[in-house]
């Protein structure tokens, strides 16, 4: 087995909102472990608003977790000493969900880039300059732009810096906050294919968050999907995607549309509001809006239950109907007409 | 002496969203023309100082250049004062003093002030609360009173006066960068230096620090101006500088009894100088703020 | 709603920067017609912002239009006095920008931003604005929505401050929204009910200009596509004609390419 790069165990982040006197406590995570090995891409996919960002950002401890331990290459990641946290970043980087504001407004993209290969691995200048130039060159940029500063580019050319400069130490593990999301499709497909070869290279391992169901299809070997703070379902990404068990995961596979004129996919509806993660009482987190409910899913809130290799799902309804048919979201020609 | 007594602080500009976002239509090329004018203005000064260490027209110091009260004229520029002293040589000289304790007083406030308030609003904890609690007694007494109160304490001197100004001054610098570091520690670039390698110390003064700069330097200005005029006013008052050295405040003292009288020239001409001088520390920081944005610069 | 048609023609301009000029938009023309969503896709850097703020006059100061027009219901909005501009941005054409955070201001709550927003165009008091802006809120499927609007920004996900701004430009009922690319960061299930909102307001008459790079969301709710590349319109077509029958070879390469991605999915 190869060897884990990230690991977190019984993460729980708990934000404090409202005004004075009237505290609620808002889960925004809540229990998740996930695990990711070097050379291995895991997506992590989910509503939006789950926690996915928080996540990621209790991984590499910007915020600290209410509970919960994170390893980075069998290290436990610690908020102090601060000296090595830093040090711990220069294995685990992240690529952040807003390209605009995680680029320092008054750096050009020549020192945004400097910065970390300055600073992690002490680089003189001149091997510096070797590097972004061919930084910028990797990621599909030219070398104009290196004297730009972020306001001067586009959305899609500021997310290409921010992938740039998470893979300018060559670390371990890169947690990637929707790194392709303003991206049109050819380089997006660039860029998948750059992670990938990057990938191969140095064995990184790859935390993926993304709403494209698309390129978790193509770069992702396992999947995680949270709901409202927890992880719902995981599994390798071709058995979540042939047979997805848990009533979200089918929900959200079924919604994708499809880039083809004319074809309509047989949506799963959720029903009713999409709850609040303030003061949820212990249930699934799905009742309410799940067309598949029975009074037993208001009593706890269901646990991971296997129901395949390496595939666990969160709903006892699902999980005991062992001869359940294969339910792929399959499109269907429909002509012209919605479903 | 109530204006001096309250330091404005409408600096305090929202944080403009970064990048791409809706950018409000602003105004063209006057960012940079009143840079321009308010280096001019102040490389006059410069000027007038570096001039006044070698030549003046008349020994500033010495009685009886010229006849006592006579107005400006084509010998005595200014006119000259009660003992006949030349008042122009009186001005020119006072630049430097004048000048000096400005920059350095201002110098010291944004230097310090800074500092302290990245620290505060960065680490926040014990540091803010013992950096803010001392703040708020400091704020409780107008800023003149208290420069004066101190000055007496401390006794008179240049280098006194300068340490009380900036004394004075910082608590607003402080205030101002705390609050910017505290509405941007959570913004992502922040995260994403840390990320990059950067120290906490590093992200608060390499990263958050110069994203901050607007409102600092554009109070400089106003600080600046208002140190000007208090310099003037300590020395109007007769506390600070030593009696003797050529002041433009102590100047607009001794003139003032000549302003209902007829002899307007002796407060009239170091009063147009301080104002000057304030003018120009004015365009310069509001040029400076323009310029030293990358987003504003083109 | 009255449906207000959009004619962008032969808009061109180009960036001052210390190097010189650099050409972005050259001879951009389209049309978006009321009751419809129009969909802009295309390259990274083509240009699709940057038209979407010269339709508002909001570009940055250093983009300069050489010419074109941006006809709403005939009337030159490039040639408007700023007076005139100010109360048709917002009222009549409104935008939802891509950055949604950074468009957001960081020191205020969300609702209030809504609020003033709304209060800007309409004779309305405090207390009306802001439970419009709760509203709005809860129409774009932000769950707790008279709560979240007591929140700052920073306390919101991506995907929520997504969704914020669009209820932002909603809000004073405009015959024109520009939207760039509204649902990225979006959940495909929360996605689809922004679709379908946009849908239902376009069939109530809203003229809905689309910015994105998801041709799944082009193929489902879209009737015609501008396809941009290198700061020029290549193709402009009905979505059923670009999805069946591309003619330039850049849109072939663009269908291509996302059939790539899904690739196995099918
Ligand atoms: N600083 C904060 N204070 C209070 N609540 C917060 C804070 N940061 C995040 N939250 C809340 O935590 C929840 C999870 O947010 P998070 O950003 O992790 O979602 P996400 O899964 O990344 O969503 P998206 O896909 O929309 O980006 C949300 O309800 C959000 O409002
Ligand atoms: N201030 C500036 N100075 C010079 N060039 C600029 C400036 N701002 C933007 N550009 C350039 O203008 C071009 C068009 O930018 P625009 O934001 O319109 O692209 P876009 O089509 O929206 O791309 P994306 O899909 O990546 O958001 C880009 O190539 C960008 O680099
Ligand atoms: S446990 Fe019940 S409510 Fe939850 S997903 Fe399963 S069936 Fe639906
Ligand atoms: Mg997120
Ligand atoms: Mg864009």
């Amino acid at each position: 087995m190869t060897a884990i790069v990230l690991s977190a165990s019984g993460l729980r982040k708990h934000y404090r909102i409202g005004a004075l006197g009237d505290h609620r406590t808002l889960v925004a995570v809540d229990d998740v472990d996930l695990e990711v090995r070097a050379g291995e891409t895991v997506a992590l996919v989910g509503e939006s608003g789950s926690g996915k960002s928080t996540v990621a950002r209790c991984l590499v401890h910007l915020v600290e977790p209410t509970a919960g331990e994170v390893r980075v290459a069998g290290e436990p990641v610690r908020a102090r000493p601060v000296a090595a946290l830093t040090r711990v970043y220069r294995d685990v980087q992240m690529v952040f969900q807003d390209p605009n504001s995680s680029l320092d407004p008054r750096m050009t993209v020549r020192a945004l880039l400097a910065e970390p290969l300055r600073l992690h691995l002490r680089l003189r200048r001149r091997e510096r300059d070797d590097r972004v130039r061919e930084l910028v060159e990797m990621v599909g940029l030219r070398t104009d732009h290196l004297d730009r500063y972020p306001h001067q580019l586009s959305g899609g050319q500021r997310q290409r810096v921010g992938i740039a400069r998470a893979l300018a130490v060559r670390p371990r593990v890169v947690i990637l906050d929707e790194p392709t999301s303003s991206l049109d499709v050819s380089v997006r497909g660039q860029i998948l294919d750059l992670l990938a070869r990057v990938q191969r290279e140095l064995r990184i391992g790859y935390l993926f968050i993304t709403h494209d169901l698309a390129v978790v299809r193509r770069v992702a070997h396992r999947v995680l999907v949270m709901y409202l703070g927890g992880i719902v379902e995981q599994g390798p990404t071709g058995a979540v995607f042939a047979r997805p068990v848990h009533p979200y995961t089918r929900a959200l596979l079924s919604a994708a549309p499809v880039p083809e004129w004319g074809v309509r996919r047989e949506r799963f509806h959720l029903t009713g509001e999409i709850p609040s993660p303030v003061d949820l009482p212990d249930q699934c987190r799905l009742v309410g809006r799940c067309p598949l409910a029975v009074p037993a899913c208001a009593h706890a809130r269901p646990p991971l239950v296997p129901v395949g290799p390496g595939h666990a799902a969160a709903c006892p309804v699902e999980t005991s109907e062992p001869t359940a048919p294969p339910r792929g979201p399959g499109a269907v020609r429909a002509g012209a007409a919605p479903d | 002496m109530t204006l001096l007594d309250k330091q404005p602080s409408t600096v305090e500009a929202a944080p403009a969203p970064v990048g791409a976002g809706p950018r409000p239509a602003r105004r063209r090329g006057g960012g940079s023309l009143s840079l321009r004018v308010g280096l001019a203005l102040l490389g006059l000064y410069l000027l007038a100082a570096a001039a006044s260490a070698v030549w003046t027209p008349y020994d500033p110091r010495e009685v009886g250049a010229g006849e006592p009260y006579s107005p400006p004229d084509g010998s005595h520029w200014f006119g000259t004062d009660r003992l006949g002293t030349d008042v122009f040589s009186q001005v020119l000289a006072a630049t430097r003093l004048d000048l000096g304790i400005t920059v350095a007083a201002v110098a010291l406030a944004l230097t310090v002030g800074a500092f302290l308030g990245t620290v505060a609003g960065y680490y926040r904890g014990v540091a803010d609360g013992v950096i803010m609690r001392t703040l708020e007694v400091l704020q409780a007494f107008p800023t003149l009173l208290l420069a004066m109160l101190i000055v007496q304490a401390v006794g008179p001197g240049t280098w006194n006066v300068i340490a009380v100004l900036a004394f004075v001054g910082l608590p607003e610098y402080l205030r101002l960068a705390r609050a910017e570091i505290l509405s941007k520690r959570g913004w992502q670039f922040a995260e994403a230096a840390r990320l990059a390698g950067c120290r906490p110390w590093r992200v608060a003064f390499g990263h958050l620090l110069p994203n901050s700069t607007g409102p600092l330097l554009a109070y400089t200005s106003i600080n600046a101006a208002w140190v000007v005029l208090v310099t003037s006013s300590l020395g109007f008052l007769g506390v600070g500088i030593r009696p003797g050295e050529p002041e433009w405040g102590s100047m607009i003292s001794r003139g003032q009894s000549g302003i209902t009288s007829g002899e307007w020239w002796i407060s009239l001409f170091p009063g147009l100088a301080v104002l000057g001088l304030a003018a120009a520390f004015y365009l310069l920081g509001d040029g400076l703020n323009d310029a030293a944005d990358p987003r504003r610069r083109r | 709603m009255s449906g207000a048609s959009l004619r962008v023609e032969g808009l061109t301009g180009h960036f001052r920067t210390r190097r010189g000029a650099v050409p972005v938009l050259d001879d951009v023309s389209f049309t978006a017609r009321a009751g419809q969503v129009t969909a802009i896709v295309g390259e990274t850097g083509s240009g699709k912002s940057l038209t979407a703020l010269s339709i508002l006059r909001i570009a940055p100061p250093e983009f300069v239009v050489e010419r074109g027009r941006v006809l709403l219901d005939e009337v030159d909005l490039l040639t408007l006095p700023e007076r005139r501009m100010r109360a048709v941005r917002g009222a009549r054409v409104s935008m939802v920008f891509q950055d949604a955070r950074a468009a957001l201001n960081p020191v205020l709550p969300v609702g209030r931003q809504l609020a003033d927003v709304c209060r800007l165009h309409r004779p309305v008091n405090r207390r009306d604005a802001e439970k419009a802006a709760v509203e709005a809120l809860a129409a774009v499927q932000i769950p707790d929505a008279a709560r979240r609007a007591r929140q700052y920004p920073h306390e919101f996900s991506g995907g929520m401050a997504q969704r914020a701004l669009i209820a932002m430009a909603l809000i004073c009922e405009p015959e024109v929204v520009v939207f760039d690319e509204p649902t990225t960061g979006l959940d495909v299930t929360i996605q689809a009910e922004i679709m379908a909102l946009i849908g239902t307001l376009t069939a109530g008459g809203l003229t809905a200009l689309l910015i994105t790079h998801d041709l799944g969301v082009v193929a489902e709710t879209c009737a015609a596509v501008v396809v941009m590349r290198d700061g020029r319109v290549v193709e402009e077509a009905s979505t059923e004609d670009v999805f069946t029958r591309p003619r330039h070879p850049y849109t072939a390469e663009l269908l291509a390419a996302s059939r790539l991605v899904e690739g196995s999915l099918a």
